[in-house]
């Protein structure tokens, strides 16, 4: 089965994003930064697993959000990634649509719109 | 927030408004007083950065905790975007230790302080605990309101308690404003954008 | 600094207007006449001295304005240039205490203009209550115009508040012409 990737250097934002989500049923992995996300990402590759979705925050130490998804997105056009952040600015949320984002979607997330986002992206 | 200036040493202050955050990696002070609500001083021990944030979380509590709590998202919130501004200037969450005062129980107030002020104290422990950042201060409680003096490239803190005048002080009413908004719109939560 | 001097009181008055200062050591009278701007009245009493200002913030501060609003930097500076006369006279921060006052508002201004005659009472507070400076009187707000004189050796300051329609207009309406800003 493939598993969702849940990037955010703030552990409280990992779990709470991984409790909210984990009702669909698929395995969750996290990682700290856009380039934890790389390594896990390429590591689970090579066992064979699928990748479904990525959810990642924008500002993240080492490597960000929008610097993963450019990185990413060279070697992975069709999984779906979704930025969640506190980020609101229209010039960063168009970087991260032309860096091709699925959605952008601004802190504090309510549950019930984070399930239907990651719904929609999944199927 | 205001931007003004040290009369002792000539230093940049920023005065914080009730709700405001800020992060400066170059010397300067950084300051607010604080009643009910909770003033963090973060400080990256490495690369001396720091920042404050003055937030409060708007409620109680529910038992599963923070993870899966509508109002301790608003203050998990306040905390990621003093955060993101301190990760912006290079900071890393791994380096950062807290200070923490406030959430003062005192007079004045249509709201339950008694109920305010437990509500902060159990997400601060909660959170910091979660986050890992080891917490070096924390003064919280009391019936006083606190002035805080944070020097964000070494990371200290002035701290003096003024227990006299809640009712004319300035930030006090600030404080209530604050909270009677953040109360009332605990419910507000960010937009969903999806391209295509 | 335009300074208009008169006997009228028996004492020699100074005038102050918005963007001036003035303190002082000698028996005299400082005045000036608010609309919607504040004047912060210092006094020590163990060296005596007075000092006023007349200031006002075009409109509200914001994380965005703080670092490149002239005018806004204008207002805070009046009160940090205003306490650091008073040390250059030979005032002691901890003897000094505080009266504010003005911050008044009348509807056709508040039509007009962007600014918010209480985010200037407002930074003055917040500031004296950083710098620990007591403040013993403040009378801000309301549909008024407001004339203040100092007494410089004894600090005490009267306060004519005026709700006169043709008064306030007229202080209005010169304080939009010399302050307002645009933001």
């Amino acid at each position: 089965m493939s598993y969702i990737l849940v990037v955010d250097d703030s552990p409280t934002i990992r779990t709470s994003v991984e409790f909210t989500i984990k009702e669909f049923g698929f395995p969750i992995k996290q990682a700290e930064n856009g380039a934890e996300a790389l390594d896990t990402i390429n590591e689970f590759k090579g066992k064979g697993e699928d990748l479904a979705l990525v959810v990642i925050d924008v500002n993240m130490p080492v490597m960000d959000g929008i610097s993963f998804l450019k990185e990413f997105k060279k070697t992975d056009r069709f999984t779906p990634v979704l930025i969640l952040t506190t980020e609101s600015e229209g010039a960063k949320i168009k970087e991260g649509k032309d860096a091709g984002a699925a959605g952008w979607m601004i802190k504090p997330f309510k549950p019930e719109n984070l399930k239907d986002v990651v719904m929609k992206l999944i199927q | 927030m205001i931007k003004t200036k040290d009369m002792k040493t000539g230093r940049d202050l920023f005065i914080l408004y009730p709700g405001d955050y800020y992060a400066s990696a170059i010397q300067c002070f950084i300051g607010s007083v604080t009643g009910s609500c909770v003033i963090v001083c973060l400080y990256d021990t490495i690369r001396r950065i720091g920042g404050m944030g003055f937030l409060i979380v708007p409620g109680a509590i529910g038992t599963e905790g923070i993870y899966r709590d509508q109002i301790a998202a608003q203050g998990i919130n306040q905390m990621e975007l003093l955060l993101g501004e301190l990760v912006k200037l290079g900071a890393d969450r791994k380096n950062l230790t807290a200070k923490i005062f406030g959430a003062a129980t005192f007079r004045e107030s249509r709201l339950s302080r008694e109920f305010i002020s437990t509500s902060q104290l159990r997400f601060i422990d909660q959170y910091f605990k979660s986050e890992k950042i080891p917490v070096y201060v924390d003064d919280l409680g009391g019936d006083y309101r606190r002035k805080i003096y944070f020097s964000p490239t070494d990371g200290k803190v002035y701290r003096k308690v003024l227990s006299n005048n809640d009712e004319s002080s300035e930030f006090i009413k600030m404080e209530l404003e604050f909270i009677n908004r953040i109360f009332r719109n605990k419910d507000t939560f960010g937009d969903v954008i999806l391209f295509e | 600094m335009y300074l208009k001097e008169t006997r009228r009181y028996g004492k020699p008055v100074k005038i102050i207007h918005a963007g001036e200062f003035y303190t002082s050591g000698n028996d005299e009278l400082i005045q000036t006449l608010l609309g919607s701007c504040v004047a912060v009245c210092l006094y020590d009493p163990v060296r005596r001295i007075s000092g006023m200002n007349h200031f006002m913030l075009p409109g509200r501060i914001s994380r965005v304005d703080i670092f490149n609003d002239r005018s806004a930097r204008y207002g805070i500076t009046a009160i940090n240039t205003l306490i650091e006369a008073m040390l250059g006279m030979g005032s002691e921060k901890k003897s000094i205490v505080a009266k504010v006052f003005g911050g008044g508002s009348v509807i056709e201004y508040r039509q007009r203009a962007k600014s918010i005659p209480e985010d200037n009472v407002r930074v003055a507070r917040v500031m004296l209550e950083m710098a620990d400076i007591q403040m013993l009187e403040i009378d801000t707000g309301g549909a008024y115009s407001r004339k203040i004189v100092m007494d410089v050796l004894s600090g005490e300051v009267y306060c004519k508040k005026s709700a006169s329609e043709k008064i306030a207009a007229r202080v209005f309406s010169r304080q939009l012409g010399r302050d307002i800003v645009e933001v």
